[in-house]
């Protein structure tokens, strides 16, 4: 079980197409992931869940990972929070 | 606590009774529970709808310009993502396996949740995307629903509620009536709109222009609905529940007298026949209204046709339009008034009339428009021509002001008529033409237009307003609006005397025709034909069967001969009061 904690950085925060590229990459791995915003835990591969997280720039959130491919996903969803989702 | 909101009145009556909030753009899905033997088949339902939007989608993404591909695929891939979210179709699934709802209702209980989590965002940008949501499982709905395309005419949620929504069609007028709605509240619209004018013909009390309505008023809580003031009471104490209530039944029971009136037929203690027709606005109108010994349309609006849109009605679609009010009306006369825009009706993009006029009710309006945009006229009257050969038909032309306005649109119409048989369609040969006294003018050389024309209709809210030179929608003025002025009156005598003469037919349809105040007076002056608002007919019916209008005339005359306005409202009561044996 791998967790990790990231900040939000882009301007718009995790509206729908960041919630979308987080989709459309957690679906590649096996593992369980889920993002927690304070008490709000969504599982990365829904994207209503994540869009229900309403994360605004500057939030926390947790990461969790567990399951074979783990590492891998883990690695993978931090490099797209550090750049921004692509965006800016 | 009791809240007041206030509004403009639309249609009258008084309702009590629970809201319900109507968001517009939710479709009136409904709750369903299925036997468990129909579990299976609604999964499936559930799940091919799902695929299908899905293609859909795919197929929309893979079809787009890959110039701008890039944003508008992650655009699209977002509505993919949302018809694959894992969550979504696993609640969806168990609503219907667990809870036995039916697929539309398990697809839209679980958008309702969803829906209530979003309004708990405060991030306005974040908020927004449940649009994208509702989007995606309006999509997956209309797929559901594609093999059965059985608008919905009824919506249980509406029944014996007062429903409160942000704006209207007059289709969900209607079905809001189906489904036995107490009542109507809009945060938007005005008191001509076509929603506006279908509550008054169904006699469903409405009050729009409730700014903030939806926010405001919670869905449950207990309202008074005021569509004679255009109030609203929120969650009302004992005391003015009981005022209302009171209201409302001594409104019923007047109703019910009412109704009973409409079987006698229109004819005075004298033995006059008197003919008592209906002004329309809408084809919608003549599903719900009481056609008992209602002699004709004195009046029906063509307005309907041209507003709220861009582009203008095609002489076809204008054809099968009156084609049907003709055949619902079975055999008594329709007629119609061509197109009369500018003043105060409501213009829309459409139709030019006259960017110059700074004062539109002086401007290019009513027939005056018809003679400029000749092309506009030619085909509505076409489109009546052809309708008339299914029933029996009138033309009104409405704003003359010179008799040769009148000998122009006669050509006009004859031109129709030569394109209509070259053209080799059926149409009416013989019909009457007839013009609107609604400027001072026409009503002074009214003797002289009975020559041209076959009838003339008195319409008295223009004819007071340019004889007194007051405009009836501003508020500092209004006041001087006045029918029993003596030169209105006056007026109205030359005309009822010059048809009378020369054995032209006289209606009036403006407002003062369904005054019960004026329908004595306008009687004793010589008038026999009346037309008015559908919901005015029991009332004004009521006054006509109880007047001999051998003794009328003489205080009617005298009404007309005084200068005096209290000593006018004193034998105008006097009048009105007279019991005849």
């Amino acid at each position: 079980m791998k967790e990790k904690i990231f900040k939000i950085t882009n301007k718009l925060g995790l509206h729908a197409r960041a919630a979308a590229k987080i989709v459309a990459l957690t679906s590649k791995f096996k593992s369980k992931i889920t993002i927690t915003n304070g008490k709000k835990m969504a599982d990365a591969k829904s994207i209503m869940k994540i869009l229900m997280l309403a994360a605004p720039k500057n939030t926390a959130l947790k990461v969790n990972a567990n399951g074979k491919d783990e590492s891998q996903a883990m690695d993978a969803i931090e490099s797209l929070f550090i750049n921004k989702f692509d965006e800016e | 606590m009791t809240l007041v909101l206030k509004g403009i009145a639309v249609s009258k009556g008084i309702s009590i009774g629970k809201s319900y909030i109507f968001k517009k753009g939710q479709p009136s899905v409904e709750e369903k529970i299925v036997k468990k033997n129909q579990i299976l088949k609604e999964k499936r339902r559930f799940d091919d709808a799902t695929k299908k939007t899905l293609n859909q989608f795919e197929f929309i993404k893979q079809s787009i310009n890959p110039a701008i591909k890039k944003n508008a695929a992650m655009f699209l891939d977002t509505h993919i993502f949302l018809i694959k979210d894992k969550t979504f179709i696993n609640n969806v699934r168990k609503n219907i396996r667990n809870k036995n709802y039916s697929a539309d209702w398990a697809i839209y209980f679980e958008f309702l949740q969803i829906q209530k989590s979003f309004e708990n965002i405060e991030d306005p940008y974040i908020k927004q995307r449940i649009e994208d949501i509702k989007h995606v499982v309006m999509k997956i709905l209309e797929n559901l629903n594609n093999n059965q395309i059985k608008p919905q005419k009824t919506f249980k949620n509406f029944k014996k509620r007062i429903i409160i929504c942000d704006d209207l069609t007059p289709t969900d007028v209607l079905i809001m009536h189906e489904s036995k709605g107490l009542g109507l509240i809009s945060e938007f619209g005005g008191p001509s709109s076509h929603s506006s004018i279908l509550t008054r013909s169904l006699e469903m009390p409405a009050v729009v222009g409730v700014k903030n309505a939806q926010v405001v008023i919670k869905d449950g809580d207990t309202l008074i609905l005021d569509g004679n003031e255009g109030n609203l009471i929120i969650n009302p104490e004992k005391k003015a529940l009981s005022y209302y209530k009171d209201l409302q039944q001594k409104d019923l029971k007047k109703k019910r007298v009412m109704s009973t009136i409409l079987k006698k037929d229109n004819v005075t203690l004298d033995g006059k026949k008197i003919e008592i027709m209906i002004n329309l606005e809408l084809p919608q109108e003549l599903k719900i209204i009481n056609k008992t010994n209602i002699d004709g349309v004195g009046l029906f609006r063509t307005e309907y046709l041209y507003t709220d849109r861009k582009d203008l009605p095609t002489e076809d679609e204008q054809f099968i339009a009156y084609k049907k009010i003709i055949q619902k009306m079975k055999n008594v006369p329709v007629t119609f008034r061509t197109l009369d825009v500018g003043s105060d009706k409501e213009v829309s993009g459409n139709i030019k009339t006259g960017s110059v006029a700074k004062n539109p009710a002086l401007g290019l309006r009513g027939i005056r428009h018809s003679l400029y945009e000749q092309h506009i006229f030619i085909s509505q009257i076409k489109a009546i021509l052809r309708a008339g050969y299914y029933g029996n038909i009138k033309i009104l032309l409405p704003m003359i002001t010179n008799i040769s306005e009148v000998k122009s649109s006669i050509n006009l119409i004859e031109d129709a008529k030569k394109k209509l048989t070259r053209e080799k369609k059926n149409f009416v040969k013989k019909f009457d033409i007839g013009i609107m006294i609604e400027v001072p003018s026409s009503a002074v050389l009214a003797k002289k237009f009975t020559k041209y024309v076959d009838f003339l209709s008195i319409g008295t809210n223009d004819l007071v307003q340019y004889t007194l030179a007051i405009d009836r929608i501003d508020d500092e003025v209004n006041y001087l609006y006045d029918p029993m002025n003596s030169a209105v009156l006056s007026l109205i005598k030359t005309t009822i005397d010059a048809g009378n003469e020369s054995n032209t037919p006289v209606a009036m349809c403006g407002e003062m025709a369904s005054d019960i105040n004026y329908i004595r007076l306008l009687m004793g002056l010589g008038l026999r034909s009346f037309s008015m608002h559908p919901s005015a007919v029991p009332e004004v019916k009521n006054v006509i069967t109880a007047t001999d209008t051998s003794k009328i005339k003489d205080l009617s005359d005298q009404i007309l001969d005084i200068d005096d306005s209290d000593q006018k409202s004193l034998l105008l009561n006097e009048l009105n009061k007279k019991v005849f044996n």
